[in-house]
C-alpha cells in the first residue's frame, strides 16, 4: 500500500507545475538524438545534459528520464528506417525491422515498436516499484566487506560480458579505476597522479569524461563512417497500421520479452544487449514460424524493443538502490546525480522519497507521453532522419564543449574532455569497450573507502571476504565471471 | 593459401591497435612508477593511499602486456588501414575542435564557435560556403539564446562573445 501511495505521490511530482513539460521535453529531444545512426542513449543523455545545469535535481533528473527514454525509441527509429543501430542493445531491432521497411511496412514496424517499448517499459517500471525499496533496505545491511566485493563483482561482470576480447573489458575497468585515483585522497589527504595541478585536485571530473568518451568519440566514428558511405536516406514508410494477425501473432511476446529484459537488466553489466538477444532467441524458440526471423517477423522485432525498455528499468534497480550502475547509460545518469549533489544508494530512498519517487512517477510519465506523442509524430521523426548528418555532428560538438565547460566555468575541463575523446576513439577503434571504463570511473572512490574500511575493521585480516557469507558468494561470482570467458572461449574453439 | 604478410604490411595494417596497445603498456609502468611515490603518512588506516592504485598499476601492466601480446600475435587479422580518408577527417575534426578551444577564450563563445561550425561543415562537405556561414552562424546564435539566454549556463565570453 505505501509503495502505490508513494508512486501516487511520485507521479504526481511528475505532472505537477513545468516537470510535465520537461518530461514531454526531454521525450521529445530525446528520440530527435536517439535517432542519429551511432547516437545510443548514453550518448544522448551525455550531449543533453547541460539543458538540465539550471533546473532544479528533481526536475533535472526527471527531464533526463524523458531524454532516457526518449532516446531509446529514438535508437529504434533509426534501426528499423536506416538499419543502422544506435548501440549495441538496438541492433536485435535490425534483424526484422529493417525487413519490414523494405518491404513497405515501415509504418508498421515503428507502430509494433512503440507499442512493445510501451509495454516493456511499464511492465518493467511495475518491476522497478515493487521490488526497489525492499532491495534498498536490504542494501542497508550490507557492511563495507559485501559493498566492496558486490561492486568488485558489478565491474567483473561488466568487463567480461563484453563482446571480442575479456582482457579489453578489463583493461577498460582498470583505466576507470586507475583514472578515478587522481586528485587528493580523501582518507589521508596525500595527492596522488597531480603533478601539483591544482585543477586535479578534486579529481577527474566524472561528467567531463563522460561528455568525452561519448560525444567527442561518437561524432569521430560517425565523420569517418560519412567518408566510407554509410550513411543513406531513409524509405517511405508506408501505412501506419498493424494487420490484426500481426497484432495476433505478438500479443504473449509483449510480455515475455518483458519479463526477461527487466531480469537480464537487474543483473550489472548485462544490460540491453543480452536481454533484447535473450528474448529474440526465446521468442524464436516458442515461434511456429521460425523460417520467418530475419525476413520481417513482427515477433523478431517485438521482442527486443519490449525487452530493451524493461531492462532500462531493471538497470535502475541497482542505481538507486545500491548506487551501482549496470549500464553505460545508468552510469551516465548517476554523474547527471552526482552533479546535482545526490549520491544514489540504500539511503537514497529513505532521505530523498521526493526526488526518488518523482523520478520512477517521471518513467512512467514518460513512458506513457514516448507513445501518445510518437504514435502520432512517426511521419515528422522520420522527416527529421533526413536532418544531414553534418549538421547534426556540428551541433553535438558545440554542445559537447558548452557541458564541459560550463560544469565549474573551467577551460580545463573543456581540454580534459577532449582527451576522453582521444581516448574514446582509440578504444573504440581498437575494440577495447567504453562502458567498463565509465563504471571504473564511478564505482573506483567507493570499491577503495569500502576495502580500507573493511581492512580498518578486520585490523588488515583479508580473511574476512571469504568469512561473511554475503561477501564470498560476490567472491565466488567474481571469480566465476572472470573465469568464464576463458573456460567458454576454448570451448567455442572446439564446436 | 594467402601469402604470409610482410613484418611492414603487418604493421602498418595494425598501426592504430599496436599505438594503442604501446601507450597502455607505457602508461601502466608510469601509472605504477608513480603509484610508488605516493606520500603516505604516519598515522592512519592499515592500507594507505598508495596500496589501491599499486594493486590497479600492476593488474593494469599484467593485461596491457597480454593485450600486446596479443596484437602482435594477431597483427594479420587486424586491419586498421581500411578507411585512412576517413580516419584522417576524424583526425581533422578533432583538430578544428583543439583549434576551436584554443581560440574560445580569447574570441569568446560567438565568434569562436561560428568560425568552428563553418570549418567542420566545409570539411564534412556540407552545401556552399556561405549556406555553411549563415548555418553556423544559426548554430551559435541559438546556443548563445538557449544557454545564456534562457536557462543561465555560463559561457566562455570575450570580445565579441
Amino acid at each position: 500500500m505505501d509503495v502505490l501511495l508513494n508512486l501516487m505521490s511520485g507521479i504526481q511530482t511528475a505532472v505537477s507545475g513545468p516537470n510535465l513539460l520537461f518530461i514531454l521535453l526531454g521525450a521529445s529531444v530525446g528520440t530527435w538524438v536517439g535517432m542519429l545512426p551511432g547516437i545510443g542513449p548514453a550518448t544522448a543523455i551525455a550531449v543533453l545534459l547541460p539543458f538540465t545545469f539550471s533546473l532544479d535535481p528533481t526536475s533535472a533528473l526527471i527531464m533526463l528520464s524523458g531524454i532516457y527514454f526518449g532516446a531509446m525509441y529514438g535508437g529504434s527509429i533509426a534501426s528499423i528506417m536506416l538499419n543502422i543501430p544506435g548501440d549495441a542493445s538496438s541492433v536485435m531491432s535490425t534483424l526484422d525491422g529493417y525487413p519490414m521497411t523494405q518491404k513497405g511496412r515501415a509504418g508498421a514496424a515503428l507502430l509494433l515498436a512503440a507499442t512493445a517499448s510501451f509495454v516493456g517499459g511499464t511492465l518493467g517500471l511495475i518491476g522497478l516499484t515493487l521490488i526497489a525499496e525492499p532491495v534498498s533496505r536490504l542494501a542497508l545491511r550490507l557492511g563495507p566487506s559485501e559493498y566492496f566485493m558486490l561492486m568488485v563483482f558489478a565491474l567483473a561482470a561488466t568487463a567480461s560480458t563484453v563482446q571480442g576480447s575479456a582482457v579489453k573489458g578489463f583493461i577498460s575497468a582498470l583505466l576507470g579505476l586507475a583514472i578515478a585515483t587522481i586528485g587528493i585522497d580523501l582518507q589521508s589527504g596525500s595527492s596522488r597522479f597531480t603533478f601539483g595541478t591544482p585543477e586535479l585536485m578534486d579529481g577527474i571530473p566524472l561528467l567531463v569524461a563522460i561528455i568525452g568518451v561519448y560525444a567527442v568519440t561518437e561524432v569521430m566514428m560517425t565523420v569517418e563512417g560519412l567518408v566510407s558511405g554509410r550513411w543513406q536516406a531513409p524509405k517511405a514508410i508506408g501505412k501506419l497500421w498493424a494487420t490484426k494477425a500481426e497484432w495476433l501473432r505478438v500479443r504473449f511476446t509483449f510480455f515475455r520479452a518483458s519479463v526477461i529484459g527487466f531480469l537480464v537488466g537487474l543483473m550489472p553489466g548485462a544490460g540491453g544487449a543480452v536481454a533484447t538477444l535473450l528474448a529474440y532467441s526465446t521468442e524464436m524458440r516458442f515461434s511456429r514460424r521460425r523460417d520467418e526471423f530475419g525476413k520481417g517477423a513482427p515477433e523478431g522485432l517485438v521482442a527486443p524493443e519490449a525487452a530493451n525498455n524493461a531492462s532500462v528499468s531493471g538497470a535502475l534497480v541497482p542505481l538507486l538502490t545500491l548506487g551501482i550502475p549496470g549500464s553505460s547509460a545508468t552510469a551516465v545518469l548517476l554523474g547527471a546525480l552526482m552533479m546535482h549533489g545526490i549520491q544514489p544508494g540504500p539511503r537514497l530512498f529513505v532521505e530523498q522519497p521526493v526526488l526518488t519517487w518523482g523520478v520512477i512517477g517521471g518513467l512512467y510519465v514518460a513512458n506513457i507521453a514516448l507513445l501518445v506523442l510518437n504514435v502520432p509524430l512517426i511521419g515528422l521523426w522520420v522527416r527529421i532522419l533526413k536532418v544531414p548528418a553534418a549538421l547534426m555532428m556540428t551541433v553535438i560538438l558545440v554542445l559537447a564543449i558548452v557541458g564541459s565547460f560550463s560544469l565549474s566555468n573551467s577551460m580545463f575541463d573543456v581540454w580534459l574532455m577532449l582527451l576522453f575523446g582521444v581516448l574514446g576513439y582509440l578504444m573504440r577503434k581498437t575494440g577495447v569497450p567504453i562502458t567498463p571504463m565509465i563504471l571504473g570511473l564511478v564505482l573506483s572512490g567507493m570499491i577503495e573507502q569500502s576495502l580500507r574500511q573493511t581492512l580498518s575493521l578486520s585490523g588488515s585480516d583479508w580473511s574476512v571476504f571469504v568469512t561473511r557469507p554475503v561477501s564470498l558468494i560476490f567472491l565466488l561470482m567474481t571469480v566465476a565471471m572472470i573465469l568464464l570467458p576463458l573456460v567458454a572461449k576454448p570451448r567455442r574453439g572446439q564446436q | 593459401m594467402a601469402p604470409r604478410p610482410s613484418l611492414k604490411q603487418r604493421f602498418t595494417r595494425s598501426y592504430l591497435h599496436l599505438l594503442t596497445g604501446i601507450l597502455l603498456l607505457v602508461t601502466s609502468v608510469l601509472y605504477l612508477w608513480l603509484a610508488t611515490n605516493v606520500r603516505v603518512p604516519p598515522l592512519g588506516d592499515p592500507i594507505g593511499p598508495r596500496f589501491f592504485p599499486l594493486g590497479l598499476g600492476s593488474l593494469l601492466l599484467i593485461f596491457s602486456a597480454l593485450m600486446l601480446g596479443s596484437i602482435l600475435w594477431r597483427s594479420s587479422e587486424q586491419n586498421d588501414a581500411d578507411n585512412i580518408p576517413g580516419q584522417l577527417q576524424a583526425w581533422a575534426v578533432l583538430m578544428l575542435l583543439v583549434g576551436f578551444v584554443l581560440v574560445l577564450p580569447k574570441a569568446g563563445f560567438l565568434l569562436s564557435s561560428t568560425a568552428f561550425a563553418t570549418l567542420v561543415l566545409t570539411l564534412i562537405r556540407f552545401r556552399s560556403w556561405p549556406v555553411n556561414v549563415l548555418t553556423a552562424v544559426l548554430i551559435a546564435g541559438s546556443f548563445h539564446i538557449v544557454f545564456r539566454v534562457w536557462l543561465g549556463v555560463p559561457l566562455p565570453s570575450l570580445a565579441l562573445g
